[in-house]
């Protein structure tokens, strides 16, 4: 199986090939135009346990994937294979167990699909960050959440959970997902982001 | 990854909602609605595969109007959809 992918950039290539491997391609040549590409298929391929050889120069690359996907191989993710971080330098901070003003069960509904959306999409946060009432969602009243932060830490965010409002709400032995954490780390994962989207 | 799911997609948000309450037994997900479907309120209802055809029961019995029902299928960036089901208001 020929592919070629001259002239897309990372992660296309990666998740180009990653899905004729899914498909049952063993024996897979990719037609690559930069480096980039070149060491983030080599990494995949080399993650997965295939065999891989890469030859060409000066933007005109092929690499050569050869072996069988395990099962355990097609459930992963491409993008993490990308040298390009997979994760971006914002926080998001959830300070309220709703998202907006206005009415209580539409706002509660929002959040679900924010944090559902934030776990499913490219472009995971560095940290997600509770506090105040916003704990309540990790703490054992929403299962839908607990799991979605749960898909987010596997993709590499950190998750900090304010220790002092667990307490606060009693529900400090009820944490589901996330670590206890305190204003210092919480604020200082804020300095450090480029961009705290507060929810 | 190939993803397979299904979803309820609704006329009204309050429609949604009021199926989310129904549909919790059914570990129902609330998602943002598929971008794939189009003329319905952004509010959709996620079910997994070995509750679509019970959550599908529910809602038949519920008087719930104004609902679609799809088979979803497909990689998290390219998603089909398939109408399975639907419910006039």
């Amino acid at each position: 199986m020929y592919l070629d992918a001259r002239g897309k950039q990372c992660p296309m290539p990666v998740i180009m090939a990653k899905k004729e491997l899914d498909g049952g391609c063993t024996d897979l040549t990719v037609a690559v135009d930069n480096e980039t590409a070149v060491k983030n298929l080599t990494k995949m391929a080399t993650n997965l346990g295939l065999s891989v050889e890469s030859s060409g120069k000066d933007g005109d690359y092929e690499i050569h994937i050869t072996g069988e996907l395990t099962a355990e191989g097609r459930e992963t993710e491409p993008e993490q294979f990308c040298e390009l971080p997979a994760t971006a330098n914002y926080s998001v901070f959830v300070s309220k167990d709703h998202l907006g003003e206005g009415d209580p069960v539409l706002g509660r509904n929002l959040i679900r699909m924010a944090i559902y959306t934030l776990s499913e999409g490219d472009n995971v946060p560095k940290s997600l960050l509770f506090m105040n009432g916003g704990v309540k969602l990790v703490a054992g009243e929403e299962p839908q959440i607990t799991e979605n932060v749960k898909k987010l830490i596997s993709r590499g965010c950190e998750v900090l959970v304010c220790g002092t409002c667990l307490n606060f709400y009693g529900l400090s032995d009820k944490l589901e997902a996330g670590t206890v954490s305190n204003m210092y780390e919480i604020l200082e994962r804020m300095q450090k982001s480029s961009n705290t989207i507060t929810l | 990854m190939m993803q397979h799911f299904y979803v309820f997609a609704f006329g009204s948000t309050h429609a949604a909602i009021e199926a989310e309450r129904l549909l919790a037994s059914v570990k129902a997900v609330v998602m943002p609605t598929p971008r794939v479907i189009t003329a319905s309120c952004g509010m959709s209802l996620r079910l997994e595969d070995e509750y679509a055809d019970e959550g599908l029961r529910m809602m038949k019995g519920s008087g719930i109007g104004s609902w679609r029902y799809y088979e979803m299928s497909g990689s998290r960036r390219d998603l089909t959809s398939k109408l399975l089901a639907e419910a006039e208001s």
